[in-house]
């Protein structure tokens, strides 16, 4: 059966991801960077929405994805717990 | 065949060429810039990058105070575009500020410019053939294919802003190009118009983002599609979009590569712009209002300078004893699918780009400017965009006439203290 990742996982596999495909290399990065100043555009944005469906299988909502949102690993994992799981 | 002379010869009529043949002419060379296509502007207009980067220092915060990197042609542009409407900003993105432009507004710009200047010929539809060279090795002629033949042209210095070296390679001098596969992506650029204002926020970009990937997933749009970004442009209702394509046996020199990506590039644009008509509240009666006449290239073929400016060199803000301009771009390398990979200096502060590394290292009346003067890859990544190209360009004008005799005002000036 499908479930949400928990807080944990998510945040660890969105500072991965972030840091090894979709930004630049930087150590300092954590759950409270700015991602936007950090270089985060709508390009890596469609990046980490196709990397979290690929690993998890769930796809957040289009409408809690907002700038504020979007702006944070924490604010990312928070919109995690809030998707939908795919149906079977 | 017509044989013609100018002091100096500026090859490719993008940012760099137009701001190196201008400067030239002001400092009182007799100019010939040499465009292949149908209009000057490059990058800027041909590719309709609409936003210029590079112009500004780099700011702590939003708040700090904004100064240009470099204060002759790139500001006169800029505040040129500010005062005719065509430009509007600088906008932050990121910690960047980026100056939004008007492709077209761009092209007026060049175009009045050139016409001021009775000493500065332009041509267009024309393309370098060959070159000759001295005895000495330094270049005596070009030889150019024009609508109306061919027509050789005997010169004192020549500036190469071909984007790929192209005057260097065909004078035989030294040049260097990075492996095909670890080129940067060209993109390709467009504008809708008719957009719901509600998009043209940062919420609303995202939105746009996730529809796109969701439509990925679904497989109702190829992956490719997951390299557009999304930007507001000069006007409320436009929305901007450039698609960074996969490209991963392309060779930016070759016609018939730059043709069939070409075509890729629509008909993907097609599909993307279709399917946000069709999906997405706001989208309905947009349409395309600018599309490009060429792809955007962001690397290709380098000149080897008498000094090769290193990635090193740029994020530690490395300055020299003799500099064409200042480069404040951060290191923004666009090379894998979906990496938004920007490397800022630790400093904050801008690099010096060393005069030696537009000067090509086998031939002394040969400068480069634009994208195509002597660094590594990397720093290419910082120094391509089209603000530093503008002074990258007008410092090799400067140095082009001064090889051919001209001495710009300044140094008059001091020569000869009133």
């Amino acid at each position: 059966m499908n479930k949400l990742p928990d807080i944990k996982t998510s945040s660890a596999f969105l500072l991965e991801i972030l840091s090894k495909e979709i930004l630049e290399k930087r150590p300092d990065l954590d759950e409270r960077t700015d991602l936007f100043e950090a270089g985060m555009d709508s390009l890596g944005t469609m990046q980490l929405l196709v990397r979290i469906e690929q690993r998890f299988g769930i796809q957040l909502p289009a409408a809690g994805l907002t700038r504020e949102n979007a702006s944070t690993v924490a604010g990312w994992v928070s919109l995690m717990q809030k998707a939908d799981l795919p149906k079977e | 065949m017509k044989v013609d002379a100018a002091d100096v010869v500026v090859i490719g009529g993008g940012s760099a060429g137009i701001a190196a043949a201008v400067t030239a002419a002001r400092s009182g060379a007799d100019v010939v810039l040499v465009e292949r296509g149908s209009q000057p502007g490059g990058n800027a207009f041909s590719a309709r990058v609409h936003t210029l980067c590079g112009l500004y220092l780099l700011r702590e915060s939003e708040t700090s105070p904004l100064e240009y990197a470099n204060h002759g042609f790139p500001k006169e542009t800029a505040e040129a575009l500010l005062k005719s409407g065509g430009a509007r900003g600088p906008v932050r993105m990121g910690r960047l500020d980026v100056l939004l432009h008007r492709p077209e507004a761009f092209a007026d710009f060049a175009l009045g410019l050139i016409e001021k200047l009775p000493n500065l010929r332009l041509l267009t539809n024309t393309s370098l053939r060959k070159v000759s060279k001295n005895p000495s090795g330094t270049i005596s002629s070009l030889q150019l294919g024009a609508p109306a033949g061919e027509l050789t042209i005997a010169v004192g210095a020549v500036v190469d802003a071909t984007g790929d070296s192209g005057v260097a390679f065909a004078a035989d001098a030294a040049t260097e190009i990075a492996e095909l596969e670890d080129l940067q992506r060209p993109a390709y650029v467009l504008c809708l118009d008719g957009i719901d204002p509600g998009l043209m926020t940062p919420d609303g970009r995202l939105a746009l983002a996730h529809a796109i990937s969701s439509a990925v997933s679904r497989r109702q749009l190829p992956k490719e599609s997951l390299g557009t970004s999304f930007r507001e442009g000069v006007g409320a209702a436009e929305l901007w979009m450039t698609i960074d394509l996969p490209a991963e046996r392309f060779d930016p020199r070759t016609e018939s590569d730059l043709d069939s990506l070409m075509n890729e590039a629509v008909h993907l644009a097609e599909e993307i712009t279709e399917f946000l008509r069709e999906n997405v509240e706001g989208f309905r009666r947009s349409q395309i209002s600018s599309r490009p006449e060429r792809l955007g290239i962001r690397e290709s073929r380098r000149i080897v300078g008498r000094q090769r400016l290193t990635g090193e060199d740029v994020l530690t803000g490395r300055r020299f004893s003799e500099e064409a301009a200042l480069s404040s771009w951060p290191v923004e390398l666009r090379v894998k699918a979906g990496n938004v990979r920007l490397r800022f200096p630790e400093s904050g502060r801008p690099c010096g780009i060393p005069l030696d590394s537009l000067r090509s290292r086998d031939i002394s009346n040969l400068l480069a400017a634009g994208r195509c003067i002597s660094t590594t890859q990397e720093a290419n990544a910082a120094i391509r965009v089209i603000g530093t190209s503008l002074a990258t360009g007008e410092a090799a004008g400067r140095e082009a006439a001064k090889l051919a005799g001209h001495l710009p005002e300044q140094s008059r000036k001091d020569r000869h203290p009133a």
